[in-house]
């Protein structure tokens, strides 16, 4: 008992501490931002538990910093049902619920409403994507089929990174960030006011980070500079209308091994390159208001260049133009329509990847509707459906049911049965590469070749889930899911023949492999103390895929896609401290259970970090990334590409308001 | 046993009453933002008068708001005005107030208010349930952990008042 009291005797001064933090200007954010924010959090950041029928989980840009992640993709482990994986220095796979793989194509990525996957394969290079942490206002991830409204690819989840409004960063930001993995990542923003209601942002973000050893001493090609710089302008036309425009401009230097098959003993060798990648992101956007009718207009532009890329050396331009109007209730009834164009134009080199044709234009077009009908007062119905025509297989349809039960304000229920469709990419209908080489005299290569009568891959999802908060301290959200997947692409062997010296047996892609997975989530996010927030989540996960009896894919179970590169289990928990004098203590502990594909081990990961903030516009924070082991792997097989372990590291980190 | 409990007792109420404290600081400095971007949004019959004149926020029989419309508010202006947040004591003062932060939570008090404001447009902004259903003009509420508004139209026409569609969109409700 006395050791009890004198326990809580010491932690009541730290206690009395933790809420003389010091007091934002909240007059500086609009409505509805202010909308955002919780009143009783559990955590600080504006979490939104708002009445969503679906796994919806928003990554704060409180909870990042906390995290001591450095970039997005190490931010994205932050939510439950999220597989993340370094690859190297610069590469990571990243996906929802399985499938993962250096180009995990069941999942849309999307910066401020922005699509940023190739369609040349449907993945995400993320390295190309190295928006400065904090422009970012928070990431939504939205688990499950998103396809009934933001239309194919999103089969397995939905990512939205949304960046501030420059209502939100008006002054000037100076970060910077030195450590033993990052050699430097320095970052200038400045932000200001045009007039009364028009404001501005601009930004700069020099970044450099070594290469990792492949063997000790003996560092690999995969080291990585890149300089990222953006604008973004935000004007309200009048009361009622909001104009946005924003551009990002990215250019890099990257690195990576990488292996190719020869007809030569021993069979393959691994490669090393360096080259340049650059793009540019733009975004227009128009939103209005009108007797209570809302409408937003979005035309976003993407170029992007990796033409030097050894693997999938492409050039792309892509348009997209989406419309978007919420309608008046009427009634019981709140209608939301919208109509989506894309044009996306690309142009690839020889790699290890060629395509035929070398290049292609594309075409897009999408509308969906989905009406929420209130049914009782505390029960909401939405259905909806997108229809969407590619060139590849005409026109699809993604219809979707969501119900859900909010008996009071403290607990909600809900139930979802969705279909989504992934439409073939380009790389899937006029591919060709050289996965191996089968040793012998003569020998013989596995070609795998695109097929332009390749169908869509289908999924139904079935899913539940409930949230509540409790005593307004702790929120809980728990989701298990059931998904079926059909015609998910196969590999099917062709007639062998001879070419000069050796055989080669031309596998085409097919449609004949079928999958189902199952899973349960739950997050946790408490505040035990009014200085000590905990955050925690599981993740399980357990997946059987099957080829149909007419298939003859005798390779393709043994591919990256064929067995996700995802784990049974995920655990993670973070513990945020606010001690006295402005310190803060944070830890993250994630635990992946080992990758389903078999070919990378169980792994706990720790980052810790502290931070101290003496004033309100300076913070010093240092910490140690993956501190538990001196190196460990994350990614087993990655498309062409070598896995490297991913080393411990430490890092010291300024930012500096004024 | 029962002394060991009511030290446990001072304990966690020191404990839980600090977190307490923290949420209705945070939920006031929040409702005084949004009370800011009202004023935005509102246009007053006569405008706001000559530039550099107060614009004057009265809080009427409530103390839940404390220090903090004075720290979130106090030396910031609307279109110039200087913000003045005032402490008002009798009916006879309502009508210097642009908006008027009341703890008024009957029908009848309500509409004694209403009556008092017409002629000034002086806009009742409460945190009692239904405020607006009552015939305030705009009143507080908290769906799901977080500040949400209903604005009583009819009563805004009444004050010759017009608050911007974009305001009402924002609104959980709008009596009309």
């Amino acid at each position: 008992m006395k050791r009890f009291y004198i326990l809580a005797l010491s932690i009541l001064p730290v206690a009395a501490l933790g809420q003389t933090e010091p007091k934002q200007d909240m007059t500086q954010f609009g409505i509805e931002d202010l909308m955002k924010f919780e009143v009783t959090t559990a955590s600080k950041g504006a979490q939104s538990l708002s009445d969503v029928p679906s796994a919806i989980f928003v990554i704060s840009e409180d909870d990042i910093r906390r995290s001591g992640a450095g970039n997005i993709p190490e931010a994205l482990r932050l939510a439950p049902g999220v597989n993340v994986s370094q690859i190297d220095a610069n590469k990571w796979m990243v996906s929802i619920r399985g499938f993962n793989n250096r180009f995990a194509d069941k999942l849309l990525v999307l910066i401020d409403g922005q699509s940023v996957y190739t369609p040349l394969f449907s993945g995400v290079y993320w390295d190309a994507h190295m928006l400065p942490l904090n422009e970012v206002d928070r990431i939504e991830v939205i688990r499950g089929p998103g396809g009934s409204l933001w239309g194919a690819n999103a089969v397995n989840g939905v990512i939205n990174i949304i960046t501030k409004k420059t209502s939100q960063t008006v002054g000037g930001a100076f970060t910077s960030e030195v450590g033993s993995d990052t050699k430097e990542n320095v970052g200038m923003r400045y932000g200001g006011k045009f007039s009364k209601d028009a404001f501005y942002r601009v930004y700069a973000n020099i970044f450099a980070s070594s290469a990792l050893d492949i063997l000790p001493g003996k560092p690999g090609p995969d080291d990585w500079q890149s300089i990222q710089t953006g604008i973004r302008i935000d004007k309200g036309l009048d009361t009622d209308h909001h104009f946005m425009f924003k551009t990002d401009v990215q250019t890099e230097h990257v690195g990576q091994r990488y292996t190719r098959p020869t007809l030569q003993a021993p069979y393959s060798q691994t490669l090393e390159a360096r080259y340049p990648v650059s793009g540019i992101n733009s975004i227009l956007r128009w939103e209005g208001t009108e007797g209570g009718r809302t409408h937003s207009l979005q035309i976003s532009f993407t170029h992007a260049d990796r033409d030097a890329a050894p693997d999938l050396p492409e050039l792309r331009d892509t348009i997209d133009v989406d419309y978007q109007t919420q309608l008046k209730k009427v009634g019981r009834h709140a209608l939301t329509v919208g109509a989506g164009y894309s044009y996306s134009a690309d142009s690839t080199a020889v790699g290890v990847v060629n395509f035929a044709p070398s290049s292609y234009k594309e075409t897009l077009f999408s509308a969906f509707l989905r009406d929420t009908v209130e049914v009782a007062r505390d029960i909401k119905l939405q259905i909806g459906s997108k229809l969407e025509h590619n060139p590849f297989t005409g026109w699809e349809i993604q219809p979707s049911a969501q119900l859900l039960y909010t008996p009071n304000e403290q607990r909600s229920y809900w139930c979802s049965l969705s279909r989504a469709v992934r439409t073939p990419s380009r790389g899937d209908i006029s591919s060709e590469f050289d996965a191996a080489v089968i040793p012998g005299n003569p020998p013989t290569i596995l070609e795998f070749i695109g097929n332009p009568a390749l169908a869509s891959e289908e999924v139904i999802s079935n899913e539940i889930g409930t949230r509540f908060t409790l005593k307004d301290t702790t929120f809980l959200d728990f989701t298990a899911f059931f998904n079926e997947y059909k015609k998910l692409r196969s590999y099917e062997p062709g007639q062998p023949f001879f070419d000069t010296d050796h055989v080669v047996v031309p596998f085409f892609f097919g449609n004949k492999r079928s999958a189902q997975t199952a899973g349960f989530e739950v997050a946790l996010k408490t505040r035990l103390k009014p200085w000590w927030s905990l955050d925690a989540s599981a993740s399980l996960f357990s997946e059987r895929m099957r080829l149909s009896s007419d298939s003859g894919d005798n390779i393709g179970l043994y591919t990256s896609d064929g067995r996700g590169g995802a784990s049974r289990q995920q655990y993670q928990v973070h513990s945020k401290m606010d001690l006295a004098h402005g310190i803060e203590f944070d830890n993250s502990l994630y635990y992946v259970s080992a990758l389903i594909n078999g070919v990378v081990p169980a792994y706990y990961k720790l980052d810790s970090r502290i931070g101290w903030s003496p004033n309100s516009n300076l913070e010093f924070s240092v910490g140690v990334r993956n501190a538990l082991k001196p190196s460990t792997l994350q990614a087993g097989e990655a498309a062409f590409e070598t896995a490297e372990t991913i080393p411990r590291s430490i890092y010291l980190k300024m930012t500096l308001k004024f | 046993m029962t002394f060991r409990l009511t030290r446990v007792w001072i304990i966690a109420l020191l404990l839980f009453g600090g977190a307490r404290a923290y949420a209705v600081d945070r939920e006031h400095q929040l409702k005084a933002a949004f009370i800011f971007n009202f004023a935005k949004f509102i246009e007053w019959p006569g405008g706001l008068g000559d530039s550099g004149s107060p614009f004057v926020i009265g809080v009427y029989g409530t103390d839940t708001y404390g220090q903090e419309l004075e720290q979130a508010l106090g030396g910031k202006n609307i279109d110039g005005h200087p913000i003045i947040i005032e402490e008002i004591h009798a009916d006879s003062s309502v009508h210097r107030c642009r908006l008027l932060i009341t703890g008024a939570n009957t029908e009848e008090r309500i509409s004694q208010l209403v009556r008092l404001s017409k002629t000034s447009g002086t806009v009742l902004i409460g945190d009692a349930p239904d405020f607006a259903r009552m015939g305030g003009t705009v009143g507080f509420g908290i769906s799901s952990g977080k500040i949400r508004f209903d604005v009583n139209l009819l009563t805004a026409r009444a004050d010759s008042v017009a608050i911007s569609s974009r305001l009402l969109g924002l609104a959980r409700s709008v009596i009309r």
